[in-house]
């Protein structure tokens, strides 16, 4: 490509999803043998409820949080929408205003969307320029119909991390719900939600060596947190997420989540060590700029702009580089990353972006061959465009 | 891109990417702010076109056909030139129909390199 070098593949696009470990693949393969329904009294179905049981236990273990308070659901996407629909409905009569920030993952700005249809009024909070909800503006934000705040505790797209304490202290003086997207932080950082005044918080397996297709809503076991659910019919789960239980899938959420409250601080140590030597090698480049805040982010995910070189050609020029530009959620939309321009790029530098993300397996080889076809690629494309950023601005 | 898409053909080597050489005429056009520029290049030995050379900034696609339509232009008659047509280029590539915007900002430099020619001539 554009007369590089031949490199090998290299996968660092972990936040857009994890390889599935083997012992969750192991413990995946024992609860598809156990073929009964979970809701059936039968030997069968207590087998299969064993699966289920475990497998809440250690998520609860995980999160540091009563097994009882986990809603499966069928990914963070839909925690999101259950959350924050279903407890907007469920409060309506209280309220219809909703708080949330610009840079959430589109599951909660959609799902927001949705409630503005349905004639809730939404206030969209404006990031700082580091990317983080600052308490004020949150405190600001709030009236008295406020009934639900929506914000994330790592940010997908930029890896930055909000001060849930702080947002958490100020919402603990007010009535409404807060929901907490954990998506990207459940695996990255030790959460504890119940140390917080966290009521709802929804986290996904798939983004911490799990499978896909399953995830959870943490619900807070206190008075006046209930939603109303988006599903109906068979009752499972208290008939908060009816339908038959996916054993095999929440098998491998729980094997997951047991690896998580194992290494998740071993696996911070090795993501913060590996970002800090990719970012300092990307930085190095002239005209490369780091996206969000340089401290309080999480190790495993940079983000950066780069000043004078087409976004669409950079990522064609990293291949065979598996990585993202913008959201990896929608990265096949042209339009320039919607988060990047909430922090105030301008729509050339926030296409002209690049998100590396990290894993358990990325090795520091790996980093040093990726920052080396890094900056061959900026230097080509570079070559490529000549003066036209001054010619043809 | 795989093996065998022209796109990734063209990229694999953009030879004809650099500098206007010594004499060239040059066409301009698009802008970088709106994520599409180039500037073709190109000296005239006769009655043909010589040292075709582009300046591009865009997508993988719009630089592929930039690569596209300067292999072409080696060598090719003046004449024969102000033919050239966007929609001959996306046919050839084998783009989606929503590359036909960039297309048409290389249109329009190729246009106004030709010009230029013309124009150069005519005074001689």
């Amino acid at each position: 490509m554009l007369g590089l070098p031949e490199i090998e593949p290299i996968y660092m696009d972990f936040a857009a999803t994890t390889p599935v470990a083997p012992e969750v693949a192991a413990e995946m393969q024992a609860a598809l043998a156990d073929f009964g329904n979970p809701s059936s009294d039968h030997a069968w179905g207590a087998a299969a409820a064993a699966h289920v049981a475990r497998a809440a236990a250690r998520l609860g273990d995980a999160l540091g949080v009563a097994p009882g308070t986990l809603v499966w659901t069928s990914g963070a996407t839909e925690s999101d929408n259950l959350a924050i629909i279903g407890a907007a409905r469920y409060r309506a009569n209280r309220g219809r205003h909703i708080v949330t920030c610009r840079t959430e993952h589109k599951a909660v700005i959609d799902a927001c969307h949705q409630l503005e249809r349905e004639g809730f009024e939404v206030t969209w909070l404006t990031p700082d320029p580091d990317g983080r909800v600052s308490p004020e503006a949150l405190a600001e934000a709030l009236t008295d119909e406020t009934v639900l705040v929506s914000l994330m505790w790592v940010n997908n797209e930029l890896g930055v991390v909000n001060d849930i304490a702080a947002l958490a202290a100020v919402m603990a003086a007010h009535p409404a719900l807060f929901h907490v997207d954990a998506a990207q932080a459940f695996g990255k950082l030790p959460i504890r939600p119940a140390d917080h005044a966290i009521d709802l918080m929804s986290v996904t397996a798939h983004k911490c060596y799990g499978p896909k297709g399953i995830g959870a809503l943490y619900v807070a076991e206190r008075h006046g947190v209930q939603f109303e659910p988006l599903l109906f019919g068979g009752g499972q789960q208290g008939g908060r997420r009816p339908g038959t239980l996916p054993v095999h899938q929440i098998a491998g959420f729980g094997a997951a989540a047991a690896l998580v409250a194992q290494r998740v601080e071993t696996d911070a140590r090795h993501l913060a060590e590996l970002g800090s030597r990719l970012t300092g090698r990307l930085l190095a480049v002239p005209g490369v700029l780091l996206n969000g805040s340089a401290s309080e982010r999480i190790g495993g995910i940079v983000n950066v702009s780069v000043e004078g070189v087409p976004g669409a050609a950079l990522v064609a020029a990293m291949q065979p580089v598996a990585l993202a530009t913008g959201s990896a959620c929608s990265s096949r939309d042209a339009e320039p990353s919607f988060v990047l321009r909430a922090l105030g790029r301008d729509d050339v530098l926030a296409s002209a972006s690049l998100r590396f993300s990290l894993g358990r397996s990325t090795t520091a080889d790996e980093v040093d061959a990726v920052a080396g076809r890094f900056e061959a690629a900026v230097s080509r494309l570079r070559g490529i465009a000549g003066d036209l950023a001054r010619v043809a601005p | 891109m795989k093996p065998g898409d022209p796109v990734a053909d063209l990229l694999r080597t953009p030879e004809h990417a650099g500098a206007p050489a010594e004499g060239a005429k040059t066409g301009l056009a698009g802008s970088v702010r709106r994520g599409c520029a180039v500037q073709l290049s190109a000296t005239r030995q006769g009655t043909r076109l010589r040292d075709v050379r582009y300046h591009a900034f865009g997508g993988p696609e719009f630089i592929a056909a930039c690569e596209y339509v300067a292999r072409a232009a080696e060598g090719a008659e003046l004449a024969a030139a102000s033919d050239a047509r966007a929609v001959q280029w996306l046919e050839a590539l084998d783009l989606q129909r929503d590359a036909l915007a960039a297309l048409l900002v290389l249109e329009d430099a190729w246009h106004k390199l030709v010009a230029a020619h013309d124009a150069a001539a005519e005074e001689t």
